[in-house]
């Protein structure tokens, strides 16, 4: 029982004559409860390796199971609905709709579930995240470290098993950012969930678990010491 | 739904240009079907009003009643179907008054005999009692005629009392006076101040331009006649089928104008929102469910479009004065909206492709 458990999963792009080993095989697993960095220069495969994991992309090759599920067996469709019963993103410059206030935002995952919309719970995680304030205004009327705040909020809803970020810090400074991760590292402690994230910042890899660098496509774990 | 309405709340404003502009565009449809339709009717209520399946005529009358002539005696005798004799005459009327200038009117007479079932229901007034009564169409009303006015027939010199007015009635644009059968007969339209009818005999039948016929059964003819069911007598008025079809094309072509119209804004705004729709289908939102969203706003821009476009074409049709003839009529109306909705939706496809073409991986890397 692994969430993940990824199995000499690899991925090369054709591009004309050329192939891109975008990532070498690769063997890892990650379990609830652990916070999973992944870090390497720009164009090293990090996004590549997420989206993937994310049932976004297929593998070239490989195993990969989500929650003991072998993403190689669904179909577009049955992957959209793991994606949403099993998955939170929060990306880059978060993944809100313009168009819905942050509690909108939520009431449209539960609606969508078919689920009937909980106020309390909706409240509760806001709450959490320190921008209960912040539930009937519209994404843009945010600050980068509410939205991003908000995008976790978003991700949560629905209680996933993995949160999956790609550099959720991005657009945030320093302090916001650190705020950000330690948010992440606690969702992954007190709501037992497995938390990858993507970042190029140094800093923020002492709250991670694990870190998982990839150069020009190899992956390897490292240790804190090692950075 | 959720959806839908949110975005439509968000963007109020980009949502009501839209709206404004399929309004205005359902408006003249509506407009156009309503001036389309008081113009047909201007030119057949009088032969609706007949409720005859057809009328027999000259065939060499070319289809046109007012010159066919045939012998009522004996096209009465071929058949004992349900019948009534039937004379057209356009003419012009002076209306009396004590001013100096008589006004002068361009009328259609329409003679039948009494207690006709060919003329439509009496508003005013009373039947038909003597040679020198007529009854109008009550839109005649709006020429300044009054019930016990006189009318002189500028053909023939005779004088009229108005005994009674019918409902709107109208043959080729022009209003209808019924009359006396026999006081506007071929013959009698040829002399001026000619005394009554007694002049027909066995050797010369009085004359008359058609024969109605109320029930549609087998009707087999000598040669020289020819039976025209009732919508044929419509077509063949003069300049109807044309006015009609440049009508019915102009309609046309703005309800699918107007289908295109929202068809394309709703491709462009789906284009501008393929980040979020990527974002959603990125996070597990199926096509189903965003294209569910796409169509229902596609019906909402058009039914609260042709709803606003029909309030205010009511209220511009009232603000008409009367002279324009339009008539409102719901059956086309809904026909028009059906068809409209149905383009729309049509045109919606296109967004639905692009909803269905939307990377997730893309949106994803973008945001
Ligand atoms: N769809 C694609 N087609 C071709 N090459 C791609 C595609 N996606 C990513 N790559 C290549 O794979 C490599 C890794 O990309 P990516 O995973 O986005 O890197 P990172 O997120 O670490 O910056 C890069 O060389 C990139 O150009
Ligand atoms: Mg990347």
């Amino acid at each position: 029982m692994s969430t993940i458990r990824l199995i000499d999963i690899y991925k090369a792009f054709k591009d004309g004559d050329n192939t891109v080993h975008a990532l070498f095989p690769t063997t890892f697993t990650i379990e609830k409860n652990e916070f999973v960095a992944i870090i390497g220069p720009s164009g090293s495969g990090k996004s590549t390796l997420l989206t993937m994991i994310g049932a976004l992309q297929e593998p070239s090759g490989g195993k990969l199971y989500i929650d003991d599920v072998d993403i190689a067996l669904l179909n577009d469709k049955q992957k959209a609905k793991l994606r949403f019963e099993k998955i939170g993103f929060v990306l880059q410059s978060a993944n809100l709709l313009p168009f819905l206030k942050i509690n909108e935002q939520l009431e449209l995952k539960a609606k969508y579930a078919k689920k009937r919309y909980d106020q309390k719970e909706s409240n509760k995680l806001l709450t959490q995240l320190g921008i209960e304030k912040l539930a009937d205004k519209y994404p843009n009327k945010l600050s980068g470290g509410e939205r991003q705040r908000a995008a976790i909020a978003y991700a949560l809803y629905g209680d996933p098993v993995l949160i999956l970020a790609d550099e959720p810090t991005a657009s945030l400074d320093g302090q916001k950012s650190l705020e950000v991760v330690a948010l992440l590292k606690e969702i992954a402690k007190k709501q037992n969930k497995a938390v990858i994230m993507v970042t190029h910042d140094n800093r923020l890899l002492h709250y991670c678990d694990r870190i998982l660098k990839i150069e020009d496509g190899v992956l390897q774990e490292v240790a804190h010491s090692e950075i | 739904m959720f959806l839908a309405i949110k975005e439509i709340k968000y963007l109020k404003g980009r949502y009501l240009l839209i709206i404004s502009v399929v309004a205005l565009i359902f408006y003249l449809v509506f407009f156009l079907t309503s001036l389309a339709y008081g113009l047909a009717k201007a030119n057949r209520s009088a032969i609706d009003h007949f409720k005859v399946s057809g009328i027999i005529i000259d065939s060499a009358a070319n289809n046109n009643i007012t010159v066919s002539s045939i012998a009522q005696n004996s096209v009465e005798a071929l058949f004992d179907h349900d019948h009534e004799p039937l004379n057209i005459a356009l003419s012009n009327v002076y209306h009396i008054s004590k001013s100096k200038n008589e006004k002068l009117l361009s009328v259609a007479f329409v003679g039948t005999i009494d207690d006709s079932r060919l003329v439509p229901v009496l508003l005013e007034g009373r039947q038909i009692n003597a040679n020198n009564e007529v009854i109008a169409s009550i839109s005649l009303k709006q020429d300044g005629i009054s019930l016990n006015d006189k009318i002189r027939d500028s053909k023939t010199d005779r004088t009229y009392e108005i005994v009674g007015f019918t409902k709107e009635a109208k043959y080729n644009t022009l209003p209808v006076i019924y009359i006396r059968l026999d006081l506007i007969s071929p013959p009698m339209q040829a002399y001026k101040n000619a005394e009554a009818l007694s002049g027909a005999t066995e050797d010369m039948p009085q004359r008359i331009n058609a024969l109605a016929v109320f029930k549609d059964d087998v009707i087999k003819l000598p040669s020289g006649l020819i039976y025209l069911p009732s919508e044929e007598v419509i077509n063949k008025l003069p300049g109807y089928q044309a006015q009609v079809l440049t009508f019915g094309m102009m309609i046309g072509f703005l309800s699918m104008i107007s289908a295109i119209i929202i068809g394309i804004f709703m491709y462009i705004l789906t284009i501008q929102k393929s980040s979020s729709f990527g974002i959603l289908k990125a996070q597990g939102f199926n096509n189903a469910y965003i294209i569910k969203a796409v169509i229902l706003q596609t019906i909402i821009i058009t039914f609260v479009g042709l709803l606003i476009g029909y309030l205010i074409c009511m209220i511009s049709i009232k603000l008409l004065p009367s002279k324009v003839p339009t008539s409102i009529n719901y059956w086309f109306y809904l026909v028009i909206s059906l068809l409209t909705s149905l383009f729309a939706l049509a045109g919606s496809l296109f967004s639905v492709r692009a909803v269905t073409k939307i990377d997730p991986l893309e949106a994803i890397r973008g945001a």
